[in-house]
């Protein structure tokens, strides 16, 4: 069994084995309040697995920004049950009376998702543009691969130098301006 | 020289001097645009994190499958295997308990001892041998369930003479005009005629030992079922 401090310490580090002690910690858990709150009983096991995979993300988020919760157990609950009341809602299901739920003061895992499905979409289109040559493929090993500049060259078979022009003078600004031209930008807004 | 966006760039993965960091910082203050675009940068390498081909979000599924399908899966089909016992178990219980409770009901099944009751029959065939009607007997084939009109009571049953005998036909049957005509080799002219009423579905009738044929038919139409079955002493 791992302490808290290096529990945080691996999930920071983004280390296989928080993963596993987040399953071990936290997901019987997960099941067990969408049983109590009488979660619909056909979709608990998928709901908790998302339940349980959005609380340990936003637990990384929020180690991300330099905050340590003061008692870990209690925050990752607070998220945990925060997620399922609102699934239960959406699911047109009354939240238990006694459960005040309370809407999540970070946003971050909502705008992050929404950031990640416009990107795959704008890199879409940006395959097929001419005069876009290897820009959807620098951006997305960049960001979305978090790749170094010299593994893209390497993969793509170009200069590091020719990585950086390109991504800076060509590409970042025609996907900037497609970003907040795509019809889900006023939602990452809202 | 970096252009803005190279720019953003290192500011994020903290390349720049303290002095570039300083200029920049003043600069994301007074330009809200290029704030807009570091928070955009920003987000899109945290989406990267979590949503990528090696972010968080797809090693948590794979841990997810991991435990969920492997040893899990042995501890939750052990419970499923323990469940369906369970559940076999009770449905075994409430059959026998249904099967005491009908006995007070279903004269034709107060026997539980099958050997008994293989012996009991034997004993009874041989007794009515020469009360069978031959020409009826030769139509009494066995009736596949789903062409049966009457329910009860089976051919060759062995019924209590201590409790009526029940008769009962298909319920969608009730609506009909129908008849119940009962019968030994004697009395195969003079019948005992029972008229049922119109959304009846059973007649109970007290009987004395002997062998007997009963026809089940909408009268001067149609003869449905005919049967047979004895009725004893035990």
């Amino acid at each position: 069994m791992m302490d808290d401090f290096q529990f945080v310490k691996q999930l920071k580090a983004k280390d296989q084995v928080a993963w596993q002690e987040a399953y071990r910690r936290y997901y019987a858990k997960t099941e067990s309040y969408l049983r109590t709150i009488k979660y619909p009983i056909e979709k608990l096991k998928d709901d908790a697995k998302d339940i349980w995979q959005e609380t340990v993300i936003v637990l990384y988020i929020y180690l991300g920004k330099g905050n340590e919760p003061n008692d870990l157990g209690a925050y990752v609950f607070g998220i945990m049950r925060n997620l399922c009341l609102k699934k239960l809602k959406e699911k047109g299901r009354e939240v238990p009376i006694e459960e005040d739920y309370t809407p999540a003061e970070d946003n971050t895992y909502e705008r992050v998702r929404l950031t990640h499905e416009i990107a795959t979409d704008i890199l879409g289109t940006m395959k097929k543009q001419k005069g876009l040559k290897h820009c959807a493929e620098i951006i997305r090993l960049f960001f979305l691969e978090r790749k170094k500049d010299r593994e893209i060259a390497a993969q793509i078979g170009l200069k590091e130098d020719y990585i950086k022009v390109r991504r800076s003078q060509k590409c970042l600004p025609y996907f900037k301006t497609k970003f907040q031209k795509h019809y889900k930008y006023q939602d990452l807004k809202n | 020289m970096e252009n803005e966006e190279e720019k953003i760039i290192s500011y994020i993965e903290n390349r720049l001097t303290p002095a570039e960091k300083e200029t920049f910082e003043k600069q994301l203050q007074a330009r809200p645009e290029l704030q807009e675009s570091l928070s955009l940068y920003q987000d899109l390498l945290l989406a990267g994190d979590v949503f990528g081909p090696d972010g968080i979000q797809p090693q948590l599924e794979a841990t997810w499958q991991a435990n969920e399908s492997t040893p899990k899966r042995v501890g939750s089909n052990r419970r499923l295997l323990r469940f369906a016992a369970v559940i076999a178990l009770l449905i075994v219980a409430g059959i026998a308990i249904w099967q005491i409770a009908l006995r007070g009901n279903h004269p034709q099944e107060f026997w539980q001892d099958t050997d008994q009751y293989a012996q009991l029959l034997s004993e009874q065939k041989e007794r009515y041998q020469s009360a069978r009607i031959k020409i009826l007997d030769e139509t009494l084939l066995p009736i596949r369930s789903s062409k049966k009109q009457m329910l009860h009571p089976a051919i060759d049953t062995l019924l209590n003479s201590q409790q009526p005998v029940l008769f009962e036909w298909r319920r969608d049957l009730s609506n009909s005009k129908l008849e119940v005509e009962i019968f030994t080799k004697d009395t195969q002219n003079t019948p005992r005629r029972y008229p049922l009423p119109k959304d009846a579905y059973q007649l109970k009738v007290k009987l004395p030992p002997n062998l007997y044929y009963w026809r089940f038919s909408i009268p001067n139409e149609e003869v449905l079922q005919t049967g047979r079955f004895y009725v004893v002493t035990p």
